[in-house]
């Protein structure tokens, strides 16, 4: 603690503060390239350098970077000393000596960190007639445009890449004034976080490549506060759009999410709303029709229907969607739930159940040590950016996986397990915690010696993985540890629906289908008959339905299989409410609108039941939405907590459905695999999707008695809903007897994780 | 004078472990070996030895820093990345004898009480640095390297290490990261190299030619060390003279050697027809020195107070036919291009001074440029991360105030006096 004083201002300071660190937190910003609040210090651009007064007689001043000095008591600095400007301003003129200038053709200008700091800081001429060094660009892939002749050669994308994500196929090559940032040859960036790069460069080096594809001016922009409907996290994003299109997403700082960053998903899977398979009219049998035609013959439909009717929710549509389409249920005398699975619902209750203390991104990367279980890169990516962190700061991973998960290459300790072997090793290793002398392989023993020795434990899993049973045992042990615990749940409003719901929804949903109680059903943004969990029961029903309704905003298998079809407003086209997985409510809000006529879920919905003669869904749908919270969170504030008390049912509804992993009757398991741009929305953006694996059979390598099958050869699987052929891939991650699918390829052959499937030719 | 770092260099080969021995070889080590280090620390002390690196820093106030408690592991690196333009001593050194080399290690290493020892060779002395390896491996076989070193209780194991060649890998802190295998960009001080260096262990940094004195130094005393000296000197030097001379060539001589002395008797004075304009004392990166002079004693403190820093010591001499704007070109591309692009105002500033040098040499500067070229100096000098640009820039500013009216001739003709560029 002490004061230093910043041409006369007074700054308070904290011990091991540096002068930027301090003069920001008090509102004085110092001009900088390199420094960057997630990045820190380096002291190589040499733009904050600010004069320091002689302390004593005989002392002559001294030029310094602010970045570099430690703030003491009593220090007079000085950023308008001639000397400091002048240093300064000659920073500015160098790094502009080889800049190209180009700002008229630059997709950075406008919010280009060195345009303002040249408009800041000076001068305002250029004097340097020499010629330019140029370079050739790399081809980075298809999110990321290169142009490396506009480099200020601050160090932060290689900062970023290589000591914040531990990236590596990004350094810094070369020397002098040729230090080329790039790739050893060309091909895309393998981070799932390379995208930040665009925001981390101070100029245009690194700029959205799909932005480029569809450019406007920055400033042409239209921008509201939104939140990231790509997984549980719910990072807070600021998307653009511009005459009806959205161009792009960049991060929007909230403390209590993420602060600086989004993955890539997040910043290119918005790319869905501009697919050229996005439904965009309304479609009753078979053809289009205005939309408002079509929402009445649907209710004349309902109206006319023998059977009741059952309502299937989302976990990736918002509160007031879900709430909305409970509320036409209930009034209507049908089921609801937002989960197609009833094991999935009752693993997301139980996940919620146990959230009640769930750490911030911040709060895992400061843990001491972090035990992940499942990919939680292909689940929730910027959780596993905030372990990256824990590693950084050189504490222990853990990492728990039956199929490949990128975190496991950073682990000190990475066990494989198959999916049926999971939930027992987490009831292990929490036994060998409350009891360190009871049983346990030599690998369990380390793994909770680390674990128990750790000071500020996280403990994170992926609740699609765990199941029920898996994320009782996982919360089990946490609480053993005395650790942190949070889930990535399977979608943007996860949490939001397990509170929507009661005890055994999922399952009396599915029943009244199954036993020809209803005979209509409405879907709002799930793919019940295409790739959502718990797909096998229900592809059974369909023939027995008289009514399909669907409403969604991407051209799902369910959507296309629709009796009728009700195109919705995807995220930025309109307003509405998710709960992350740590229980905290975001709002976001209406960025901009289409051409179109797409109305949000909660207004189709809504319009539905008065047409059904029910007005009061409207007012009942909006009670139900925020029941948990005092008032709808305002989009762009920083999100409202659900408190742990008023979510006390969510155990109860986990118990309904919870049932124990079954044994598989053969011996492979079918285990799900994800990566980082996965999701039923990221999956239509078609930047995107070019990057992701190719389809595949993944198992270890040297598990057959003689000789593997060579890589690449067709295996045909069979699940209780069919067969699939799929080529042959060796992944030494997998687990002994688990088979990696993805998650077309689950849904077809009809298991969920840990089901057994049949395979031929066999090893 | 008798020799003392050169005394085998008159062999036609280097010594090998045998022909060091029966000189008398290792017997300072022996001697070493059953005294204190805090005894020898203090020696030192008493010896005014200083880094012949370049900085000048003494040696023993280094040890002091340290300090005995410093944590262990604790490592030991010598510094024979010798790529400072006109310095070519520790060359000599390195190649033609290397178990004296070895000796020092092993003293150094048993005052400072390291648990390992580095040697970092320039990436242009790879034969050098093969020859220190295999000598390394015969001491190590005859029980001088590595566990228990002469039976004293002491384990000290050697690598030499050739740098993959960066003038800045010469700077302890590049250094450091260079034989970490990261890219060789100077650190951030502090924390210094004594306290978190390499891999975040005490380390001390040392030039190739301070170590060899200290076997010496140890053995026959602070003061028979200080007697060799004149002129305000302490110990003998190994003097270099390169550029326009009769001679060039590196001697060992009396510290305080006037430059005179250097210049005419032993590097025979100017070529044939030309007159000494001026001189370069301490290698590249030190400003110039004039006729008027060449009575200084060539050391630390007398070279700092005639305007100029003692460096190396690798003495370069322009003569009256060489364009020193051409002279001045040749300095800064090398300091340009052996920038390690870190910083800006050396990354970016160097080159601009060069744009700037070479259109004067053309015959297009303009009137501004000397002013321009000294404002750019001022800027870049003080406010670049580490001591490369400082260094880079000492001699372009002293040359461009030294030869103003001929860079002022070069800017009104529109062409070189000299003929140069043409």
């Amino acid at each position: 603690m002490g004061t230093f004083y910043l041409d006369d201002q007074a700054i308070p300071f904290d011990d091991g503060d540096n002068v930027i660190e301090a003069a920001w937190a008090a509102g004085v910003a110092i001009p900088h390239f390199c420094y960057h609040p997630a990045l820190g210090s380096v002291g190589a651009c040499r733009l904050c350098m600010v004069e320091l007064q002689p302390a004593g007689e005989g002392d002559r001043p001294r030029t310094l970077a602010a970045c570099m000095l430690k703030a003491q008591d009593g220090m007079r600095l000085s950023l308008e000393a001639q000397r400091a400007v002048a240093a300064r301003q000659s920073v500015i003129e160098l790094v502009l000596a080889n800049h190209p200038h180009d700002c008229p053709v630059c997709d950075a200008a406008g919010e280009c960190h060195l345009q303002n700091m040249t408009v800041a800081v000076g001068p305002a001429y250029r004097r340097y007639e020499g010629t330019k060094r140029t370079f050739v660009n790399q081809f980075l892939g298809p999110l990321i445009w290169h142009d490396m002749d506009r480099c200020i050669t601050c160090y932060r994308c290689v900062r970023y890449y290589q000591d914040y994500t531990l990236g590596t196929d990004l350094g810094a090559l070369g020397s002098r004034n040729r230090v080329y940032f790039g790739r050893a040859t060309d091909g895309p960036l393998e981070s799932p976080f390379a995208g930040n790069l665009v925001e981390v460069c101070p100029t245009g080096v690194f700029t959205d490549k799909v932005f480029r594809r569809h450019y406007s001016r920055v400033w042409d922009l239209q921008t509201a506060p939104s939140i990231c409907p790509h997984c549980s996290v719910g990072c807070n994003t600021l998307p653009g759009a511009r005459a009806g299109t959205l161009r792009r997403v960049t991060h929007r700082p909230n403390q209590r999410v993420n602060e600086w960053f989004i993955c890539d998903r997040g910043r290119f899977g918005h790319r869905y709303t501009e697919s050229p398979q996005r439904p965009l009219r309304a479609r009753i049998d078979g053809h289009e029709d205005e939309l408002v035609d079509v929402l009445d013959a649907v209710s004349e439909r309902l109206a006319d229907a023998q059977g009741v009717v059952a309502g299937l929710g989302s976990v990736r549509e918002d509160m007031e969607g879900n709430a909305a389409l409970r509320s036409l249920m209930a009034a209507m005398g049908g089921w609801y739930s937002a989960h197609a699975s009833p094991d999935l619902e009752a693993a997301i209750a139980e996940a919620a159940a146990a959230s009640d203390a769930a750490p911030t991104l911040a709060e895992i990367a400061d843990a001491g040590a972090a035990l992940v279980v499942g990919d939680l890169t292909g689940q929730a990516p910027m959780m596993d950016l905030a372990v990256r962190q824990v590693v950084r700061a050189g504490h222990p991973l853990i990492v728990l996986h039956s199929v490949p998960a990128a975190l496991a290459a950073h682990a000190v300790q990475a066990l494989s397990l198959a999916p049926s072997e999971l939930a027992m090793a987490l009831t292990t290793l929490r036994r060998r915690i409350e009891k360190p002398k009871s049983r346990a392989n030599a690998t369990l023993k380390a793994v909770s010696e680390t674990l128990a020795q750790a000071q500020r434990p996280v403990v994170l899993g992926v609740a699609e993985t765990l199941g029920a049973a898996g994320c009782r045992a996982l919360a089990q042990l946490a609480q053993a540890a005395k650790a942190r615990l949070a889930f990535a749940l399977p979608g943007a409003n996860a949490f939001g629906t397990a509170l929507l719901s009661r005890p055994g929804d999922a399952e009396r949903v599915l029943r009244s289908v199954e036993s020809g109680e209803a005979d209509s059903l409405i879907v709002l943004g799930s793919d019940p008959f295409g790739s959502d969990p718990g797909a096998a029961r229900w592809r059974a029903t369909r023939s027995r339905l008289k009514l399909l309704v669907v409403l969604d905003c991407v051209a799902t298998e369910t959507a296309r299989q629709a009796d009728a079809f009700i195109p919705l407003a995807a995220l930025a086209e309109r307003a509405g409410t998710f709960v992350n997985y740590g229980g905290l409510a975001q709002g976001f809000t209406q960025v901009y609108a289409r051409q179109e006529t797409l109305p949000d879920p909660y207004t189709a919905v809504s319009e539905l039941g008065h047409m059904v003669g029910l007005a009061r869904i409207r007012r009942n749908a909006e009670i139900l939405a925020y029941k948990y919270l005092d008032r709808p969170p305002q989009p762009g504030r920083t999100g409202i907590q659900v408190e742990p008390g008023a979510y006390t049912h969510l155990r109860a509804s986990a118990e309904a459905d919870f049932k124990q992993v079954a044994s598989p009757s053969g011996r492979w398991q079918a285990a799900l695999m994800t990566w980082y741009g996965d999701g039923p929305l990221a999956a239509f953006a078609p930047e995107l999707s070019t990057l992701a694996p190719s389809r595949a059979a993944c198992i270890a390598p040297g598990q057959g008695g003689k000789a593997d099958p060579p890589e690449g050869v067709t295996v045909r699987l069979r699940g209780p809903l069919g067969e699939l052929s799929l080529p042959l891939r060796y992944e030494p991650a997998c687990a002994k007897d688990a088979v990696g699918l993805d998650r077309a390829a689950m849904a077809a052959l009809g298991v969920s994780e840990g089901e057994g499937v049949e395979w031929e030719p066999q090893p | 004078m008798e020799p003392v770092l050169s005394r085998n260099f008159h062999l036609p080969q280097p010594p090998g472990l045998a022909e060091y021995r029966a000189g008398g070889g290792y017997e300072n080590l022996k001697a070493a070996l059953d005294r204190r280090p805090a005894d020898m620390i203090e020696m030192v002390d008493k010896t005014h030895l200083r880094g012949y690196g370049g900085a000048g820093f003494p040696l023993a106030r280094k040890w002091k820093a340290r300090g005995p408690d410093a944590p262990h592991p604790r490592y030991l690196v010598m510094n024979v990345d010798e790529t400072e333009p006109g310095s070519f001593k520790d060359r000599q050194l390195l190649y033609r004898d290397p178990h004296q080399v070895i000796e020092a290690v092993l003293v150094t290493g048993f005052i400072e009480q390291a648990d390992h020892a580095y040697v970092f060779v320039r990436g242009e002395y790879a034969e050098g640095a093969r020859r220190l390896e295999q000598a390394v491996a015969e001491a190590r076989e005859a029980g001088l390297v590595g566990h228990n070193v002469l039976g004293s209780g002491f384990d000290l194991d050697i690598d030499v290490h050739l740098s993959a060649g960066r003038y800045i890998c010469g700077e302890e802190t590049a250094l450091l990261n260079a034989l970490e295998g990261r890219r060789g960009n100077p650190r951030a001080k502090p924390p210094m190299p004594f306290e978190k260096g390499l891999w975040g262990a005490p380390t001390l940094v040392h030039n190739i030619e301070t170590l060899c004195h200290v076997p010496y130094i140890v053995s026959r005393g602070p003061e028979w060390f200080n007697a060799q000296g004149i002129n305000g000197g302490h110990g003998t030097k190994l003097y270099s003279v390169c550029g326009e001379v009769q001679h060039p060539g590196f001697w060992e001589l009396p510290m305080g050697t006037t430059a005179r002395e250097l210049l005419y008797d032993h590097a025979g004075g100017p070529l044939e027809g030309q007159e000494l304009v001026a001189f370069l004392p301490g290698g590249a990166s030190t400003s110039f020195l004039l006729p008027e002079q060449l009575d200084t004693p060539m050391q630390f403190d007398a070279v700092a107070a005639a305007g100029s820093r003692f460096g190396t010591c690798g003495i370069i001499a322009l003569g009256s036919t060489t364009c020193p704007v051409e002279f001045l070109i040749g300095i800064n591309k090398f300091f340009a291009r052996e920038s390690c692009g870190f910083c800006t105002p050396c990354r970016d500033g160097l080159p601009y001074l060069q744009s700037l040098l070479e259109r004067i040499e053309a015959g297009q500067g303009k009137p501004g440029d000397p002013d321009l070229l000294l404002e750019l100096c001022a800027k870049i000098a003080p406010n670049s991360f580490c001591p490369f640009a400082p260094g880079a820039i000492m001699p372009l500013e002293s040359g461009l105030k030294v030869f103003r009216d001929a860079i002022q001739d070069h800017i009104d003709r529109g062409a070189c006096p000299y003929g140069g560029a043409r």
